[in-house]
């Protein structure tokens, strides 16, 4: 029964630690006044008392802002909700469709919820992160959620899965969410202080100091800053002990230390060997949910370096364990009675596009571990070509819309005679649709060393074959600019980029009104390709958010509705150019405002994936590097 | 005796404390129960189900069948004394009796249901027989449960100075729930045709 010393422990060390907290306000209100008197003594003759209400009002401020600023954030807080947390870092709801791994999960957490005795919350899952990790968030039964990573999902046992998922009730159980949310809320009003501080001692209009204030400015903001790293300080090494007692809950609950013990020793073995963590840019500000975190220092780590844990819950001291993709072989209980049904043939689109699909009973999760080999095979047989046509061939089979048949028929007779084409084409259309740029950027990188008629053949065919039909589609344009850009068939000359280019604020909101009008048009161009839901569907309310956020961030406040003009094929260019010259600084910005704003008007916060091509394809344009959000969109390579 | 009261005061305070606490700790076993009882009920609820289905391919195991259907209205009557008193040992100890009978009737249904090829072929067989398995899992924890909560009332209850108030406002133990483990229950069941 080791489990129940150790939440003991824990428990009493939280206590300890609140007291501690109690004593930081009361020597914060301390020290604040006996830096106060010292200034005043020596700021005035001797024989003057100090003035009336000078302590009481020294105190009452600092209680003020850090109790008033407490009781604000919480407040903030408290208006976002779990499902909104989890919809935000990217989580999908999980419902039993018949996929043994969701099921599992499902049923793994029915049981903990019962174990724990706590009510069943909604549960979610990342599905574009590969780490092993979980958390809890909400502030209420109604809307708790527990979010677990899709590499959680595929690659533990069934015993570890549950260790996993107890371990998270074991935060519920322990009220942890109240107390992180209070304790946030507490430090953020220790900083107050010191921020009124750096208030008190800024310049008045005039540029004078008024030197009473700025005395009293020192000792706040500086009292103020020592309370705000104490604070810290207090808050991290509590939550390294409501890790400690959520640990011990879950051994509780499951009654095995095996589960969680192999989830943490998988996961130090993904930090040591695969420095796997998670990968929405996002993933810091719940860190202190999360099962685990990889911390800066030890003092402001929010989570007890992962040794230690294994040690406590296994007794002894053990390696890391590596953890593979799981097959499920046994078959996970059902949940709920339903009727039985005769396998439902699938949809006759969906036999033409996949071979696999004939088996019928494929799940969605098989289906897609296959379409991941299929996809690896793929990329494996295409980067195998290295021949000039070939290279050729495959750029525009990429760029290609494979159910137009005009582009297609056009295809066929550029590839006439050349061995194997047909080959590519089906490698093409096996890729994943993240695959697409990626292979684009890495195909063109290696045509750019050919020579300059054959690319310049190379842009004209690829003209030739988006024009097939008739019509060039927005996207389709931003293919072929791009690409023009990328083998430097249209390459301005050196003289040109070197110009010394005129003077350029340093964010966006310093624009000029000539780089203001090709941003403006630029991102009216683009508001036709983002943001998108996941079918590929355009959202026309959604777009024009979307630019009216992008143009705000730009300085353009008013009437965004009526710059919303897409431009023609000469004003496209020369917008594109004039944002090419634009500094190295502003480019960047003007990107990362594109990206943030798409994701912000996604449905469910998720780009789609033509969407983040476009903004990729954008990206390269303009020489700019992908900002982090748009490169947790790929693969890495 | 300013003193004297004062002591006075601090004690009844205490003991109101670890009364309201004593009865917080109880109720959380009550609840327990509730747990393991919704679970219980829906394991009842499934087997005339099971039942049914089986006949149509089982004619000749009428006894099997007979059997299992009696261990379960045993189960269920078991279940409805001890949800009336969840502290009693003796209802507790019933029913821990009537649930390891319904269970080894079903582990034998079972056994036999093996020599019945089309009846595990049968969708619905499949799928009752699925969900039975994820609700003994639930069984399980919500039984694992209820002995937490028993454990942290006994505890609560005995431990000096509580056992005083304990004692003067009959907050009796409370009984934990065995595993179902008695003796002949861990025979192997024995197939004979």
């Amino acid at each position: 029964m080791q489990f129940r010393e150790h939440q003991q422990q824990a428990q009493a060390r939280t206590a300890r630690l609140f007291a501690c907290f109690a004593l930081l306000l009361v020597a914060l209100t301390a020290f604040i006044n006996l830096f106060l008197a010292l200034a005043w003594r020596l700021l005035t003759p001797l024989g003057h008392g100090f003035p009336a209400l000078f302590f009481e009002a020294n105190t009452a401020v600092v209680l003020m802002f850090v109790l008033g600023g407490c009781w604000v954030e919480s407040q903030r807080l408290k208006s976002g909700g779990g499902p909104r947390v989890a919809r935000w870092l990217g989580g999908q709801a999980v419902q039993d469709d018949g996929d043994a791994l969701s099921r599992r999960l499902l049923n793994v957490v029915d049981e903990m919820a019962i174990a724990s005795g706590q009510p069943v919350p909604q549960v979610f899952v990342l599905p574009r992160e590969d780490a092993i990790n979980a958390f809890v968030a909400g502030w209420g039964p109604q809307d708790t959620v527990l979010c677990v990573t899709r590499g959680a999902l595929e690659r533990l046992q069934r015993a570890e899965l549950q260790g996993l998922v107890a371990h998270e009730f074991g935060h519920l159980q322990e009220d942890d969410l109240p107390l992180t949310m209070r304790m946030l809320a507490l430090v953020w009003g220790l900083s107050l202080v010191h921020g009124w501080g750096q208030s008190l001692m800024a310049t008045d209009d005039a540029g004078h100091v008024n030197p009473l204030r700025w005395l009293a400015g020192v000792v706040f903001a500086g009292v103020g800053w020592l309370g705000w790293l104490a604070g810290r300080l207090l808050q991290a090494a509590v939550t390294r002990q409501r890790e400690f007692l959520a640990d011990a809950c879950a051994v509780q609950f499951t009654r095995t230390r095996d589960g969680l013990g192999g989830v943490l020793r998988k996961v130090w073995y993904d930090q040591e060997v695969l420095a796997g963590r998670m990968r929405h840019p996002a993933a810091d500000m719940v860190s202190a949910l999360l099962l685990h975190n990889t911390g800066s220092s030890p003092w402001l780590a929010t989570h007890p370096p992962l040794p230690e844990r294994i040690r406590r819950i296994c007794g002894t001291a053990l390696p890391p364990l590596p953890a593979p993709l799981i097959r499920l072989e046994a078959t996970e209980p059902r949940r709920v009675a339903a009727p039985s049904l005769a396998p439902s043939p699938l949809p006759e689109g969906a036999i033409a596009t996949t071979p696999f699909a004939a088996q019928a009973s494929v799940s969605p999760g098989e289906l897609r571990r296959q379409q991941i080999a299929a996809d690896r095979e793929a990329v494996d047989r295409l980067r195998r070509l290295g021949g000039p046509t070939e290279l050729r061939l495959l750029v525009l089979a990429l760029m290609m819309d494979p159910h137009n048949a005009r582009e297609r028929k056009l295809w066929l007779q550029l590839a006439e005679g050349v061995h194997q084409s047909e080959r590519i084409l089906t490698d093409v259309a096996s890729l994943l649709p993240v695959r697409h740029v990626p292979e684009f950027e890495r195909v063109t990188e290696l045509l750019r060393e050919a020579p300059i008629e054959q690319r310049r053949t190379l842009v004209e065919h690829a003209r030739d074959m988006l024009r097939a039909d008739g019509k060039v589609s927005p996207r389709e344009r931003l293919w072929w600019l791009a690409l023009r850009h990328r083998v430097g068939a249209h390459r301005p000359s050196p003289g040109q980029v070197l110009r010394p280019v005129a003077p350029q604020g340093q964010s966006l909101d310093e624009l000029n009104a000539e780089q203001r009008h090709h941003a403006t048009a630029l991102s009216a161009y683009l508001a036709r390709l983002v943001p998108e839901d996941a079918t590929g569907a355009t959202l026309p309310t959604a777009n024009a958010a979307w630019f009216a956020a992008v143009m705000k961030r730009c300085g353009t406040l008013h009437r965004p509705a009526a710059d919303q003009q897409v431009p023609d094929a000469d004003a496209l260019a020369h917008a594109l150019s004039a944002i090419q010259e634009l500094s190295w600084l502003l480019r960047p910005q003007l990107l990362k405002a594109w990206v943030e704003e798409a994701v912000n008007h996604s449905p469910q916060g998720v780009l789609s994936d033509a969407g983040a091509d476009s903004l990729r394809l954008m990206a390269r344009l303009l020489d700019a590097p992908l900002p982090p959000m748009l490169e947790a969109h790929y693969p890495r390579p | 005796m300013l003193l004297l009261l004062g002591a006075a005061a601090v004690t009844v305070v205490w003991a109101t404390g670890a009364y309201n606490r004593l009865v917080r700790l109880r109720n959380d076993i009550a609840n327990a129960f509730a747990l393991i009882d919704v679970q219980l009920k829906r394991r009842h609820d499934l087997i005339p189900n099971l039942v049914e289905v089986a006949r149509k391919y089982m004619e000749h195991e009428r006894d099997t069948l007979e059997r299992v259907t009696a261990a379960r209205a045993q189960a269920m009557a078991a279940n409805d004394l001890a949800r009336s008193k969840p502290l009693e040992p003796g209802a507790l100890k019933s029913l821990t009796m009537a649930e390891s009978s319904l269970a080894s009737a079903l582990g034998r249904f079972q056994v036999v249901a093996e020599a019945y090829p089309e009846l595990k072929a049968d969708a619905q067989m499949r799928d009752l027989s699925e969900e039975l398995t994820h609700t003994e899992n639930k069984v399980a924890f919500a039984r694992q449960y209820f002995n937490d909560a028993t454990l942290l009332y006994n505890n609560a209850a005995e431990a000096f100075p509580t056992r005083i108030v304990s004692g003067l406002f009959g907050f009796r133990s409370a009984a934990m729930l065995q595993s179902t483990s008695s003796e002949a229950e861990r025979d192997p069941v024995k197939v004979s045709f």
